[in-house]
């Protein structure tokens, strides 16, 4: 059991000062078959690393129905949001098999990751990719689906390229996350990037696109959606306080959407390689960019599990009143 | 801001709605989960039941009082069993400026006309715009508006967009009307120059169809942070299903998607878990429409 963490595909090539520490808050935790480790709703009491037996992810659908999102095996982890964001649990785990492995509690990694300790730092950077990861894997299934109507297509925008410009340290306070800056954070946050602001309907990103730069939404609003044929299909309105292009910048691979300013829209755009910089070595004012950062792939990967849960609930309920007709 | 239900399907008890569930509409009065505010400013509905006399008129109830500690609500809720609605509770700002009596209680819904509307929002600059506002809205409607609100504006934009508001209109006709209310909206905004974040959720029904907006102006755009309710869209939630009612302690709708012959939208989910709830997506509306007994049930895009 003690080397259940060094097994898992998720934190493989650690260093062991940075296992020691993730050693450190492990606790072992063991469920027999059909019991439930945790429910929707229910308080994010932190992750869970599987070293025997089988666990399956529910969610509920409209209906009341249960949809299984994916089964989890021997050396993988569930419950990663919890590391990343506070919200309630997003879906239900109960054991195919009995199974158990070990339990990182989000309270004492949050504690390590404030002291900047290697494993913490090494480990959430990991989540991040993973959910990064998981996030596109859903927008390809969501490309391939295929299940949306033509009236929810909307025009490809020809809105005229953006303009850089100044900003100042108001605009960036404006922003909850960042109120807190005094003006010596402020402005090392504004060295990292330039202004942009863009028209509505104005290109920000095209898809496919290799990710050099990703943009903080400072007014208005940025549209992600996919290219489709007959028009574009919004997948999520990135509004104040959110990243655009986040997925690619974390995960390195293209850009899985198209951004377009759905209203006149003012961005602070964040070079690729500085942004990595706050990766590796937060300081303060990386660590308070990261912690919006978190929520926001949990955001992000939720509203593309919504996104496609609703396309293939409306697909159904539709269907069945075809059939019934 | 305010908070709103709807529904359309088979029959069910306006308790069921207005007060049975953890979050249901009247708790929503003091305790919002996802508006941060308390909506004392009134309370209305539009309930069409089908087991009273001219069943194709909706029933229509208006009160200055805060719905919580309306009695006669309370009582009628366990009295009517509507099969489609619209209820509304009105959140205002906490100052003497706001106007409360009834012309401003939603939803409203002229005489003769069936869609009936209610909103979720505000608009910037609506004392300045609606001078402009008027020469968008028919001549035989304008004097029906009673009110000072700008939903009412809204509302009165929209019918006047109908090529025959005194009817039951397809969903498409009521969509297009929407949209060129909308764009009326954007236009004279732009005009004027008035580019703050506004809300315009809004939520339509006739008895027949129901149709949810998810709508803001210039989303993003405030002049100063934390401004209320500009730093999120504001929200539509939507579940189907059949049978509403208390099953293995929890109020849902059940029979899955394959049976379903009824929708609740509002603005937030009617329980405290919301996980068999969706969200209708912004800039869009969803439309829901009855196929004989069934519904059908879109999301269209709003491009305005």
């Amino acid at each position: 059991m003690a080397d259940t963490l060094a097994r898992v595909t998720l934190l493989e090539g650690l260093g062991d000062t940075a296992l020691a520490d993730l050693r450190r808050i492990a606790t072992p935790f063991a469920v027999a078959a059909g019991e439930v480790l945790f429910r929707q709703g229910d308080p994010p009491s932190g992750l869970f690393v599987l070293d025997r037996g089988l666990l399956e992810i529910a969610t509920r659908m409209p209906g009341d129905e249960e949809a299984r999102v994916s089964r989890i095996g021997p050396g993988e982890v569930l419950g990663e949001f919890a590391l990343l964001d506070p919200a309630p649990r997003s879906a239900r785990v109960v054991a195919v098999e009995a199974s158990e492995g070990l339990f990182l509690s989000a309270r004492s990694f949050l504690a390590m990751l404030e002291e900047g300790r290697e494993g913490a730092v090494a480990a959430i950077d990991r989540l991040r990719t993973l959910v990064a990861r998981r996030t596109r894997a859903t927008l390809e299934r969501l490309g391939a689906a295929n299940v949306t109507g033509p009236e929810e297509l909307r025009h490809v925008p020809t809105g005229r390229p953006g303009e850089p410009l100044t900003l100042d340290f108001e605009t960036v306070r404006a922003i909850d996350r960042f109120a807190a800056f005094d003006a010596a954070q402020a402005a090392e946050m504004l060295a990292a990037g330039e202004g942009l602001a863009l028209e509505r309907g104005a290109l920000l990103m095209t898809a496919g696109a290799e990710a050099s730069s990703l943009a903080l939404v400072l007014r208005g609003a940025i549209r992600a959606a996919f290219a489709r044929a007959g028009g574009l299909e919004q997948v999520t309105i990135h509004g104040p306080g959110e990243w655009a292009g986040l997925v690619a910048a974390i995960d390195g691979g293209a850009q899985p959407l198209a951004l377009y300013a759905a209203e006149d829209s003012l961005l602070f755009r964040v070079p690729l390689e500085r942004f990595s910089q706050w990766r590796s070595q937060p300081g303060p004012v990386g660590q308070a960019i990261l912690n919006g950062v978190d929520r926001q792939l949990v955001r992000d990967q939720r509203r593309a599990n919504r996104h496609l849960g609703r396309a293939i609930a409306l697909e159904r309920f539709n269907a069945a009143g075809r059939e019934a007709a | 801001m305010c908070r709103i239900v709807s529904y359309l399907g088979t029959p069910v008890l306006l308790d069921h709605l207005l007060y049975a569930p953890d979050s249901a509409l009247l708790n929503q009065v003091i305790h919002a989960q996802m508006l941060d505010m308390l909506n004392l400013a009134g309370f209305g509905l539009a309930a069409w039941d089908p087991a009273s006399h001219a069943p194709t008129s909706p029933f229509i109830y208006r009160t200055t009082q805060v719905g919580l500690f309306d009695r006669n609500i309370k009582l009628l809720a366990n009295k009517i069993a509507p099969d489609a609605l619209i209820a509304h509770i009105r959140g205002v700002p906490y100052n003497s400026t706001v106007q409360i009596n009834e012309q401003n209680v939603h939803p409203f819904k002229f005489d003769r006309v069936p869609l009936a509307m209610a909103h979720n929002g505000d608009l910037a600059g609506f004392r300045t715009m609606r001078f402009e506002l008027a020469e968008h809205v028919k001549p035989e409607l304008a004097p029906h508006i009673q009110g000072s609100t700008d939903s009412e504006w809204i509302y009165a934009l929209t019918v006047s967009g109908l090529a025959d508001p005194y009817r039951i209109n397809e969903p498409e006709a009521i969509l297009d009307a929407i949209r060129q209310a909308l764009a009326i909206i954007r236009e004279v905004r732009a005009r004027h120059g008035i580019s703050r974040s506004s809300s315009s959720n809004l939520m339509f029904c006739d008895g027949v169809n129901l149709i949810a907006v998810r709508y803001t102006f210039d989303f993003g755009r405030f002049e100063h942070a934390r401004l209320q309710g500009t730093m999120q869209f504001l929200s539509m939630w939507y579940t189907f299903g059949r049978d509403y009612g208390l099953h293995d302690g929890e109020w849902k709708l059940i029979g899955g998607a394959a049976s379903a012959d009824s929708v609740i939208v509002a603005s937030e989910p009617l329980t405290r878990d919301f996980s068999t709830w969706i969200e209708v997506p912004e800039y869009s509306a969803l439309v829901v429409r009855r196929e004989g007994a069934r519904r059908r049930a879109e999301i269209h895009a709003l491009e305005v």
